[in-house]
């Protein structure tokens, strides 16, 4: 897969000269000349709403495609990818945390942190490989993660959000992927849960090694990671109300 | 686990997390195959029924009148009477050397609502039904004495005779059969095995019977006339209703229709059942088409129901099919999880559907045989069956290949951001 090997694969990911706009918009929403992040970085996002913050994350997920520049993860070009293996190389690398409404409401807690290793051979094996077995490597994820046994049968929807949030999280572990992308996972969370959800998920990224992009408008959260980046510093286009 | 194997599962799971609603569809989607299947079955049968009631017999000869009413009422015993024949004549035409076999028919009477038949012995050794089989006793003799009846299987079963019931006939049909030959109880000597015909539901007793009961009769009066068993035992119609004829060579059947049809005398007619049977096939040609475009009709509402609820549901699915894409689903994987929903349900519905009315024949199949004379076969579904289930299932499959579509086109535009 990884057949651009450049002097740039040692970093997670890297935008060159990335320009982006919806389409059917009148104007772009996003022009980033240059941005990048190291493997196991921790990098903080801020930005107002409507900055295009998400949207970046679509464009390193590989879901939404650059009108102009590179995408690299893992010094894979995504553009060199095709469509199927944009989506085959997110599911091998990269683990998602959303805001809210992570879970597939039909799927059993054990089936939703799962759901990457359906659809990725890599996280699959790599999740094999970390215990006895699949189950249990799961059982283990859950528990750090500070879920405990009596709630892993309960369905899905009668889990608290804060529940739900680390749930999602033990999913974007699990297989080692070597970035996970969580997108404001917080902001359903009141303050005193905020922290400590996010103290667990950077616990387990360190421990894994794994490179952590985590968008917020919450500048509170931006103290716990080494480095902060602000939309407006790397995207040329104005834009979002604050 | 393969790829396409996840995404059954998680279709299977996503519908039963939903089977309230879904249910409803799956319901109606049974419904109209039940109703399409249902349709195609019973004009099958009917048409198979009248069929094999005439597949063993080449002419039906009667006197000069409406061809089809003459088999409808000569064979089924259906629509109203036809003139009588006369028996001489009947007896000429027997003798002819083409002829195998000749089965004289009377009829008039009736008994509780079935039609009595006087007929002779050939009817028992060479009427032939279904290609080829011949009439069986389940119990009993065929008549030896005078007053002897023969039931068809349906009469014996739904009226509870046995051997030996005494039974009275009633004079003419239906609901004019007011006068009953009270002076002429019959006997039952035998009980014929089923046939799927029109003999099930008919009672058979000898020509001589049939003339004697009449004889006390004048101008539709009851008389009191003195005869001893042995003269009423030689006694001989002076006319029956129909000849149904059996030839030696099938080829020479135009041979004898033409002969019987222009022959001097008491004018006859001479008719190919399956002649008739495509005269009433056109005739109802119209109404089967009419019916069957009716029930395709509700099958289409069906699936529309069907595109309509997985289209509805597909807004509160939006996070869910996010979640998945993150996970390294494509958009493909989306389109696919969609379509097979739709198939799930489609397959459901029909094999419902296919269920209801193999349940639905099994119940209304005594009732149709009474009442319509229409015998159904429960027999596994034939080709023609299967093709029809088949066209459900692809029209189902494809019509859920609409919102599978726009689910397609959503997890694409929506990204990864879905915004509830
Ligand atoms: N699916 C979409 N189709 C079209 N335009 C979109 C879509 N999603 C976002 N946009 C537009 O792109 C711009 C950036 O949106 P984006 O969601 O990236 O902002 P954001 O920084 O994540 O905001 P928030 O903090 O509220 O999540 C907005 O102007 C928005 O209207
Ligand atoms: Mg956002």
């Amino acid at each position: 897969m990884q057949t651009t090997q450049d002097k740039h694969k040692m970093l997670a990911i890297r935008l060159e000269n990335v320009r982006f706009r919806w389409p059917g918009a009148e104007s772009e929403t996003l022009h980033i000349p240059h941005f990048s992040m190291s493997q196991g970085e921790r990098v903080f996002i801020s930005g107002p709403s409507g900055c295009g913050k998400s949207t970046l994350l679509g464009l390193i997920a590989g879901i939404l495609v650059p009108t102009e520049g590179d995408v690299l993860v893992q010094g894979c070009a995504l553009d060199s990818l095709g469509s199927a293996g944009r989506d085959r190389f997110r599911g091998d690398h990269i683990g998602f945390i959303f805001q809210q409404f992570n879970l597939v409401p039909y799927l059993s807690v054990v089936e939703n942190v799962l759901i990457p290793c359906r659809f990725s051979q890599r996280r699959l094996k790599q999740a094999k490989e970390q215990g006895k077995n699949l189950k249990d490597v799961v059982k283990m994820l859950l528990q750090r993660l500070d879920l405990e046994e009596t709630l892993w049968s309960k369905p899905v929807r009668t889990l608290s959000i804060g529940q739900q949030q680390r749930v999602a999280c033990a999913r974007a572990l699990i297989g080692q992927p070597e970035l996970i992308i969580a997108d404001e996972p917080t902001s359903a969370l009141d303050s005193d849960r905020r922290v400590a959800f996010l103290h667990l998920l950077l616990e387990e990224c360190i421990s894994q090694g794994t490179a952590l992009l985590f968008v917020s408008h919450d500048e509170v959260l931006a103290e716990a990671f080494p480095r902060t980046v602000r939309m407006q510093d790397i995207n040329k286009i104005e834009r979002g109300e604050s | 686990m393969g790829h396409f194997g996840y995404l059954w599962q998680l279709a299977c799971k996503s519908a039963w997390n939903r089977r309230g609603t879904l249910l409803l569809i799956v319901f109606s989607i049974a419904l109209s195959t039940t109703l399409l299947l249902g349709i195609e079955k019973l004009r099958s049968q009917v048409r198979e029924n009248f069929v094999q009631a005439v597949s063993g017999l080449d002419l039906v000869v009667g006197a000069r009148g409406s061809t089809l009413q003459l088999v409808l009422y000569a064979v089924f015993h259906l629509g109203s009477a036809t003139n009588n024949m006369g028996y001489d004549q009947a007896q000429a035409i027997s003798q002819k050397p083409q002829v195998a076999f000749s089965i004289p028919i009377s009829l008039g009477d009736t008994h509780r609502d079935f039609p009595v038949v006087a007929t002779n012995d050939t009817f028992y050794t060479r009427y032939h039904y279904s290609q080829g089989k011949s009439l069986r006793m389940a119990a009993g003799k065929k008549n030896k004495e005078l007053l002897d009846v023969v039931l068809g299987a349906e009469v014996a079963k739904s009226l509870g005779y046995s051997l030996g019931t005494k039974i009275i006939l009633s004079h003419g049909q239906g609901g004019n059969a007011q006068s009953e030959h009270k002076a002429t109880p019959f006997t039952v000597s035998g009980i014929l095995a089923p046939t799927g015909t029109p003999v099930d539901r008919s009672l058979y007793i000898s020509l001589a019977a049939m003339e004697a009961i009449h004889l006390s009769w004048q101008n539709g009066i009851p008389q009191n006339v003195e005869m001893d068993a042995e003269t009423m035992a030689k006694l001989e119609p002076r006319a029956i209703t129909a000849l149904l004829v059996g030839l030696k060579k099938r080829s020479q059947v135009f041979a004898l229709q033409r002969e019987i049809n222009e022959q001097e005398g008491e004018p006859l007619t001479a008719v190919l059942p399956g002649v008739a049977m495509n005269q009433i096939w056109d005739m109802v040609n119209v109404g089967e088409r009419a019916l069957f475009a009716i029930s395709a009709l509700v099958t289409v509402v069906g699936l529309v129901g069907l595109v309509a609820s997985i289209l509805a549901g597909l807004g509160e699915r939006r996070r869910e099919l996010a979640i998945l894409r993150s996970a390294g689903a494509s958009p493909w994987d989306i389109l696919w999880l969609m379509a097979m929903e739709g198939l799930l349900l489609v397959v459901g519905g029909t094999a419902c559907g296919l269920l209801v009315l193999y349940g639905l024949l099994a119940l209304c199949a005594p009732f149709l045989a009474e009442h319509y004379g229409i015998y159904l076969t429960l027999a596994a579904p034939g080709s023609g069956e299967w093709l029809l289930l088949l066209g459900i299932c692809l029209a189902g499959f494809l019509a859920s290949l609409l919102p599978a579509y726009k689910a397609y086109r959503l997890s694409l535009s929506d990204g990864l951001t879905v915004s509830l």
